[in-house]
């Protein structure tokens, strides 16, 4: 369908000033003296710093575009995704945050590895910080693909090339200080362009979200654009789209835990400078993220409204053709066009650029910390120099970087949201338990991590990749709940098997000194 | 200090804001699935009943709810401190 667009003047303002931004931050922090300065910012991140960091971390292409698209697509039902995005922060702040940053190390793998003196165990997390970043950064290269390709006028393949080079150059020089401050500016820019989102129509133009239910709610005929039949009450009801409680709650579940297993995420608590500090991240993060959570549904449901009244509410030819052709993806561009003009998309595109490159950016970060420091340092040869740690993470960071070009490749069909849900499955079912258990029950043995991480990592890769050869019964939209139930189980029947087999050697000489440094007093 | 004492004071009271909370969420959307034909018919201000729930209480209750548990932890861990600068 053609579709007649221009780049807007704004977009380019803003990305160039953010461009700009980013290599005056880069070259700021090119010098990391120490590893902990590369991937920890040096331990000194100020908390309201940080949760701005995180929330926009957090807040990838999925959130930005894919939140208020699926709302807009599914009504009711895609409200899931905001809901337990949002909800996912509490079984982190509960359980993990403060512990986390008391143990004071830099990775995921560092914990499960130095908890239970395994070499196995450190390899297993390796492998769950490598699986789950790739699941998530393909849809962040899908949308920079797509979207951005759209919005800036590139084929899919250039913007994801042009992306990927740009994160990676400035990841690569910049460490995680460079980042944080990136990040900042970035979370600020996706907050302010989803806020005018839904303020112009709120505000401006007065559709109420009781206005526009009420609407809805009565539609029932053919959808304007596309000619196909839309039943507007039942698109407000539960069920339009998530059919089965079974699948519900799985998805849910995932939703709720995979955040506290996600180890771009978990990472950034190591930043603040103490468990208290931690805390209070947390809860800054969800005074931010919560905010845009409440919004994105509502700008979904709103350009839903205007798709239905499109010939009353005077939509153009394109930007219906934008909402017929991918409308669970470009949903928030063509409200940000629809309800500001060029400012307003311009800030949307920005938004959108600053989401993906946030996001990727931690991603790399994370996995660079993987494979520099847990794999090469701690596995291969400990005694590295710290300038060769610092020179090997950078160099694990490039070759990350460029890995998003191949995944954006093969993600070309898929679906943001999806895939983004199908991470938080492997999260919430690999490093969330071990972690939990871990850290709250010392009667864990090294065998029972090794048995939760792999039966998160093996069952969620059978159970997305072999759906169709599963029974029925064991077919879920999202199987996050349900592994994660498996994990549980197995860590706590492994570590009781090895402890009747060993005895009291099958528990960690040292579990009391660790149990003090994760729920002692700092000093 | 006796650890596992701090550790288990720790865990019931995150156990005792998680346990409800985390319950409420998982009712919550039950209720929404199982008893839709119920709820479909209610709204508050207009606005459907599990759109007011799930699309706008949930989230002050929530920073209500986990603002005093922050505190609250937060303050436990000065007492431990200071109780450990006194031993």
């Amino acid at each position: 369908m053609e579709t007649v667009y221009q780049l807007p003047i704004t977009a380019m303002i803003l990305i160039g000033a953010m461009l700009v931004f980013t290599v005056v931050t880069t070259w700021m922090f090119r010098v990391q003296k120490t590893a902990a300065d590369y991937y920890l910012a040096g331990r000194k991140v100020h908390s309201f710093i940080n949760a701005s960091a995180i929330s926009s971390d957090y807040l990838s292409a999925a959130s930005f575009l894919g939140v208020a698209g699926i709302a807009f697509l599914n009504g009711f039902d895609g409200i899931i995704y905001a809901f337990g995005f949002f909800v996912g922060y509490i079984a982190l702040l509960l359980f993990l945050a403060s512990p986390l940053r008391k143990f004071g190390k830099y990775t995921v793998p560092d914990f499960v590895s130095e908890r239970f003196h395994s070499k196995h165990a450190r390899i297993w997390g390796i492998v769950g910080v490598l699986f789950i970043s790739m699941f998530y950064m393909a849809p962040q290269m899908l949308g920079a693909g797509k979207v951005m390709g759209l919005l800036l006028g590139l084929n899919y393949r250039t913007a994801i090339v042009v992306i990927a080079l740009i994160i990676t150059l400035y990841v690569t020089v910049g460490g995680m200080k460079g980042t944080t401050i990136n990040q900042l500016v970035q979370f600020w820019i996706m907050f302010g362009s989803m806020f005018l989102l839904a303020f112009i129509p709120f505000m401006i133009k007065g559709f109420t979200y009781t206005e526009i239910t009420s609407f809805i709610q009565g539609f029932n005929g053919p959808d304007p654009v596309s000619g196909t039949m839309f039943n507007g009450s039942a698109y407000l009801e539960p069920g339009y789209w998530l059919t089965s409680l079974k699948d519900t709650m799985s998805l849910l579940l995932a939703l709720m835990f995979g955040t506290a297993g996600l180890p771009h995420i978990l990472v950034r608590f190591y930043t603040a400078p103490d468990g208290k500090a931690a805390r209070k991240t947390v809860v800054y993060v969800l005074l931010l993220i919560g905010c845009f959570y409440i919004l994105s549904p509502y700008v979904g449901h709103v350009i839903r409204y205007v798709l239905l009244r499109s010939n009353e509410l005077g939509l153009s030819a394109h930007l219906a053709a934008w909402l017929a052709d991918d409308g669970k993806n470009l949903a928030v561009p063509v409200a940000g066009s629809y309800f500001g003009g060029q400012i307003l998309l311009g800030l949307v595109v920005a938004g959108a650029f600053a989401a993906i490159l946030s996001t990727v950016a931690g991603l790399i970060i994370t996995c660079a910390g993987a494979i520099g420091h847990d794999l090469v340092v701690n596995l291969i040869n400990p005694n590295l120099p710290e300038r060769t740690r610092v020179r090997t993470a950078r160099i694990a960071a490039m070759g990350v970087g460029l890995l998003g070009i191949p995944l954006g490749f093969a993600a070309e069909k898929m679906q943001i949201a999806v895939l983004v849900g199908l991470a938080f499955a492997i999260a919430a079912s690999t490093f969330f338990p071990v972690l939990v258990m871990g850290i709250w029950w010392p009667n864990m043995t090294k065998n029972g991590a090794i048995a939760g991480l792999a039966t998160g990592i093996i069952g969620s890769f059978i159970m997305i990749l072999g759906k169709s050869m599963m029974p029925v019964m064991l077919q879920f939209q999202n199987p996050g709940g349900f592994v994660m139930l498996l994990s549980f189980a197995a860590i706590y029947a492994f570590s009781k098997l090895e402890y009747a087999r060993c005895g009291k050697t099958a528990i960690p000489h040292d579990v009391d000194e660790v149990m003090a440094v994760l729920h002692g007093p700092e000093h | 200090m006796d650890v596992n004492k701090l550790r288990k004071k720790q865990l019931n009271f995150a156990l005792a804001f998680g346990i409800p909370y985390f319950t409420f969420i998982i009712a919550l959307y039950i209720l929404v699935y199982i008893g839709k034909d119920w709820i479909i018919h209610q709204s508050i201000a207009g606005l459907p009943l599990h759109y007011v729930l799930v699309g706008l209480v949930i989230y002050p209750l929530t920073w209500i709810i986990f603002i005093i548990y922050t505190r609250a932890a937060n303050a436990m861990e000065d007492q431990m401190q200071h109780e450990q600068s006194k031993e």
